[in-house]
């Protein structure tokens, strides 16, 4: 074997360790070769960073804040594994703060081939100035507090929030500050004093109709409680009396 | 023909006043239908302030 043959041999007994495969490579193939090791070492990075940091999230751990910061946005958010916290305190707290542009959580995570699943979650703070322009469906039947969930996050979509059947969910500051917020679906009942979405004065006619079609029926209860929803009256004005109607005859003063 | 009689309640906070129950605020209140207008009560507008900034001081701790 001449000296330039051992040097390919070298460098191609290389290209096969990195790639763990015994198979010849044609010379030919060399700068193709070269382009399979680069990825596969960014695959070999990314899966051991990605196994190292949700491991304590896959074992059942909690952990608050996990994507919480200016760090995590755009460029470095890649999940590799369903993101199922039992602990959802400030998950995305400051997620992609001050960093632009930002990303639509929901396809992200689509394209990571992740699913957020808050079954079984506290979803408190849970998307507290969290600078995304749509949040996918979260499910909020474990959860009794809504508290800042939203608060102040810049997304203009909401998919889908699912709340308890029995209306049992508490809404503080839920949605303090969402002013980009413009489709948000509210499937199950609003059953607790707090709800509040004045400062989202961009909310579509249908978001607002499936606040109010959401809202728990109080039309009997004659303790003297006091039940109210403010939408505020940027949003008041989008509806008509007879929809302004639907909330006051089930018992829930209009804000 | 159809004939439809939607019944609404409905207070206007006077100007430079801001309606309350103690937990909600807004101008303008449409009631509900158990719901009185002796339970809402005018503050003014720099005390609605005031609340809505302690409300926020307290919400950022």
């Amino acid at each position: 074997m001449s000296t330039q043959q051992e040097k390919f041999k070298a460098i191609a007994d290389k290209i096969r360790g990195h790639l763990g495969t015994d198979e010849p490579i044609a010379p030919d193939d060399f700068v193709t070769k070269v382009d399979e090791v680069y990825e596969a070492g960014k695959q070999a990075q990314y899966d051991e960073f990605w196994d190292t940091y949700q491991a304590p999230m896959l074992d059942g751990k909690n952990v608050p804040y996990m994507f919480a910061g200016s760090c995590w946005n755009g460029d470095t958010f890649y999940p590799k594994y369903d993101i199922k916290p039992h602990y959802g305190m400030g998950l995305f707290n400051y997620f992609s703060w001050d960093v632009v542009p930002w990303i639509d959580l929901a396809q992200r995570l689509e394209e990571c081939g992740v699913i957020l699943d808050t079954s079984e979650t506290l979803t408190s703070l849970m998307f507290s100035q969290c600078f995304v322009t749509r949040i996918p469906k979260i499910d909020a039947t474990y959860t009794n507090s809504l508290d800042r969930t939203f608060r102040s996050t810049t997304a203009s979509i909401i998919d889908e929030l699912v709340l308890k059947a029995d209306g049992t969910n508490t809404f503080s500051d839920t949605f303090r500050g969402c002013s980009y917020l413009e489709e948000i679906r509210i499937t199950g009942i609003i059953g607790q004093n707090g709800f509040s979405v004045s400062d989202s004065t961009r909310l579509s006619y249908d978001s607002l109709m499936s606040i109010v079609n959401a809202l728990k029926d109080y039309s009997a209860d004659t303790s003297g409680a006091s039940w109210v929803v403010t939408l505020g009256a940027t949003n008041l004005a989008k509806l008509t009396n007879e929809e302004k109607a639907i909330a006051t005859q089930k018992g829930w003063s209009l804000a | 023909m159809k004939k439809t009689i939607i019944e609404l309640t409905r207070l206007t906070a006077s100007e430079g006043m801001v309606l309350t129950n103690g937990e909600a605020f807004g101008k303008e209140i449409y009631l509900g239908c158990n719901d009185s207008p002796d339970n809402w009560r005018e503050i003014t507008e720099a005390e609605y302030d005031e609340i809505r900034k302690s409300v926020e001081e307290e919400a950022l701790l």
